[in-house]
């Protein structure tokens, strides 16, 4: 008969607590990552080609390299070339691994391990290690850095590295999107800051191998990539002078791709046979009117209400965006075609008798004149926008002034928050992210330069980060929904996104839902 | 002479003072922020104690005066100071953007300084109504047609419809020299045009100032034939006045490049200047206002020496002066 003894004893005691332990940690993630597998993918079914891609930038280049300081829309395709972050999007808009390997939570998601590759490494041969992870991490935190990074992952209470590839993150609140959260932190090489962002040395699939600030980017392969050597042998990011002088030299054949082609320009290249549209699965960005909510008249929900009412959704997509976009009818930062969309919203259906009814209520006396904020030389779909908005304003006795600026001039009107302008209607392009929660908290207080300061709805947010199970979660992102539909701080007109051209014999190549060109498995097919 | 010199160097300094004073200080008034516009970009979410740090480190918090002469007394040690986008040395982004400018500036320069002369040269000594009339109407157009609509027109043209010439960019004469020269033509045609049209108007009606002359009848009297009265005589004598018109167009062939190179995307100077502007990046601007005020003042007076140099007359008056 076997006796138990103390040594028995003890190692009962021991597995129990393993036991334990595995039952308080969460979820477990573990994904290859979308950025190998389909880099594996794409080599071994038609990487026979090398070849170059130029890709056309219309009136702006890449301003430097830094991908944690950059706020350059235009630098958004070369960052995943040349960088990791621990987490990346895949088509869907789901955060995978990157860097990462996978990760794991603590049952109250407020503590998080990430375990990183082994072999990723910086494209000058030095080894990616956690230390370096922290150091990024640590640096988007540190409030002297102006990182567009930060807000996404603020409540990082501390950053650790626990081993070499593993590294311990804790929050201040629970959040189960923490991976999502963490996709806009780059692995950049913190060991050379005052280089950084000349040399953009990262561990992505591509290196530099020269740059003219605002000008041209040339990248080839980094044979230190962790991945299958990418199919191209170089890339090549030049500016244009405008999106007309880009579009001809597209059609033209001079340029592999474009980004953010006209609308108007859009027929023209669906009717060429050697090019095609590459359109993201889903949109998160949002074409949106910010407006001032500590300001009159849209200090007023009524006045804003009757905004949303005056606004044409419908006509303004038709005309402006020729129908490559998709209404917000129920004023929603959120796409209709995302899952966590709340169907039972109800929509700002265009009513402008409704739209002067509310305007009275709001004390907006007729012959009242708002002023409408655009940028000039960009963005021509923002005055089709405009000029429908004062005919439909015309009709109710209110007037609309359009003014064009310059970016710096346009900018410096509304942002950062806190901002006052009363009485304006600024034309905005909001890149929102694709997880709804990260989203929607574009609206949070002190980041929305609508100054919409509502503490109901940081509170709701902030619980509905903790949120773990799938139904409690959606009917949290219903109640965000609704509110931000119902006090309408900006309108939302149309989710709509960068329009990108490519010859057809550039496959591999696709945007994201805000946006951004992703070439790190693009190939050449001739 | 040394005492004009001197006279004019100081004159010249003192100018070169007073832009940079007048550049320093408009700039902080146009509306904008370098720090505002390098954060903004396309995603909404920045700490606001980021924006004070980036402020600080920049001395964007500094008073106005303070920041002037921070600014002053590194441009005397050769500093122009860094982009506030990408951190590259002003002198960097200069040095890098030099070269196209350059380029364009000297082979558009000499289109359009072979064209007038050797038309205005061609038509003294031809005097055919119709070249005259042809030449008038190129006078007319190249003047009142800016720049921009030009450059439009002949890529137009030669770019996309002949496909005989590329539209844009910008190839090392050290890496392929016949490459460089393609890519170049276009936009010093556009701005040879600009060079042209003036020179060829003063040096026509120059032509025919000097060629009622007494000493223009006594050559043909002595049996010279039209060429050579024309070579030897007229072309000397008429140079003087397009001479001035010649320093007016160098001196702001930084100008005009800017708009061409805008047009042609070429990634010199100008478009550096443009960049700039949008962007507030008020360093990389001051550097570039205060080299164009210097290129003028030194080209004017480079100018005043060859007066000198071209008309003897005035070596002797000064002489005797």
């Amino acid at each position: 008969m076997h006796r138990f003894n103390r040594r028995h004893g003890v190692a009962a005691v021991v597995l129990a607590v393993a036991v334990l332990a595995a039952a308080s940690l969460g979820v477990t993630s573990s994904n290859v990552g979308f950025g190998v597998a389909a880099a594996q993918a794409s080599q071994t079914a038609t990487c026979k080609q090398h070849g170059a891609i130029s890709y056309g930038i219309a009136g702006g280049g890449v301003p430097a390299l830094d991908p944690n300081t950059t706020s350059s829309a235009a630098a958004a395709a070369m960052l995943p070339l040349l960088f990791n972050g621990i987490t990346n999007y895949n088509q869907d808009g789901t955060a995978v691994a990157d860097i990462a390997t996978k990760w794991k939570s603590s049952k109250d998601l407020k503590t998080w391990w990430i375990y990183l590759r082994h072999d990723a490494k910086y494209a000058n041969g030095r080894p990616f290690t956690a230390d370096d992870a922290v150091a990024n991490i640590l640096r988007v935190l540190d409030p002297k850095v102006a990182s567009q990074a930060k807000g996404n992952i603020k409540d990082i209470q501390s950053a650790r590295a626990i081993t070499k590839y593993e590294i311990r993150l804790r929050l201040g609140s629970p959040s189960s999107v923490l991976p999502d959260q963490l996709f806009l932190t780059k692995m950049s090489d913190t060991t050379d800051i005052p280089n950084i962002t000349k040399t953009g040395n990262g561990t992505g699939p591509y290196k530099v191998s020269s740059y003219v600030p605002d000008q041209t980017l040339s990248l080839v392969p980094n044979p230190n990539w962790f991945g299958p050597k990418p199919c191209l042998k170089e890339i090549g990011f030049i500016r244009q002078p405008d999106p007309t002088s880009m579009v001809t030299a597209f059609t033209s054949g001079k340029l592999d791709m474009i980004w953010q082609v006209p609308v108007s320009d859009v027929p023209k290249i669906l009717a060429d046979k050697n090019a095609h549209i590459i359109k993201p699965k889903t949109v998160s960005s949002v074409q949106a009117w910010e407006l001032d909510t500590t300001s009159p008249p849209f200090n007023n929900v009524l006045a804003r209400r009757a905004l949303s009412y005056a606004t044409d959704r419908a006509a303004m997509v038709k005309v402006a965006f020729l129908g490559q976009a998709t209404p917000s009818f129920t004023n929603n930062l959120i796409n209709s075609s995302n899952p966590a969309f709340d169907k039972k919203l109800a929509p700002y259906t265009f009513n402008l008798a409704k739209a002067q009814q509310l305007f009275t209520q709001a004390g907006v006396k007729p012959g009242t004149t708002f002023t409408y904020w655009a940028q000039a030389g960009t963005h021509p779909e923002w005055i089709t926008m405009a000029e429908i908005l004062q005919q439909d304003l015309k009709k109710i006795g209110l007037n609309l002034d359009i003014r064009q600026n310059d970016i710096s001039t346009w900018l410096a009107k509304f942002f950062p928050a806190g901002k006052k302008f009363p009485g304006t209607i600024v034309a905005n392009f909001l890149s929102l992210q694709p997880n709804p929660l990260l989203g929607v908290s574009f609206a949070t207080s002190g980041k929305c330069e609508c100054n919409w300061n509502n503490a109901a709805f940081d509170a709701r947010l902030k619980e509905a980060f903790g949120i773990g199970d799938s139904v409690q979660r959606q009917a949290a992102y219903n109640k965000l929904q609704a509110m931000i539909s119902q006090s309408a701080p900006v309108i939302a007109i149309a989710h709509q996104t960068n329009i990108v051209a490519a010859q057809n014999y550039v496959a591999g190549a696709w945007e994201d839902p805000r946006g951004n060109v992703h070439l790190e498995n693009a190939y050449l097919t001739r | 002479m040394a005492s004009y010199v001197l006279k004019r160097f100081v004159t010249s300094l003192g100018l070169l003072v007073l832009s940079s004073m007048l550049i320093f200080f408009i700039l902080r008034v146009i509306p904008g922020d370098p720090t505002i516009t390098a954060l903004g970009g396309a995603i909404p979410d920045v700490d606001p104690r980021a924006l004070l740090a980036v402020r600080h480190e920049l001395g964007l918090d500094r008073s106005l005066e303070y920041q002037y002469v921070h600014w002053i007394s590194g441009v005397v040690r050769g500093d122009f100071g860094k982009s506030y986008y990408s951190q590259f040395s002003v002198t960097t982004l200069i040095a890098e953007r030099v070269a196209p400018t350059l380029q364009l500036a000297v082979v558009s320069l000499v289109l359009g300084l072979v064209f007038a002369v050797s038309t205005a040269t061609i038509a003294s000594i031809w005097r055919h109504r119709w070249f005259d009339s042809a030449l008038s109407g190129f006078t007319a157009g190249g003047m009142a047609t800016p720049s921009f609509v030009s450059g439009i027109i002949l890529i137009i043209i030669f770019g996309v419809k002949l496909n005989w010439l590329p539209t844009q960019g910008y190839v090392s004469m050290q890496n392929h020299p016949f490459e460089s020269f393609k890519v170049v033509l276009l936009p010093a045609i556009t701005l040879a045009i600009h060079v042209a049209a003036p020179v060829l108007r003063i040096l026509r009606s120059s032509l025919d100032d000097v060629a009622s002359a007494p000493y223009i009848r006594t050559a043909e009297g002595k049996g010279l034939n039209r060429r050579q009265v024309v070579l030897r005589h007229l072309l000397p004598n008429a140079t003087i006045p397009a001479l001035t018109m010649v320093g007016v167009i160098i001196a702001s062939l930084l100008g005009g490049t800017v708009i061409v190179e805008y047009v042609f995307a070429r990634p010199g100077l100008g478009t550096l200047m443009v960049d700039a502007v949008f962007k507030r990046d008020y360093e990389i601007l001051q550097a570039l206002v205060l080299l164009a005020a210097a290129a003028f003042i030194v080209s004017s007076f480079v100018i005043d020496l060859l007066y000198g140099f071209v008309d003897p007359r005035l070596r002797v008056r000064g002489r005797e002066a």
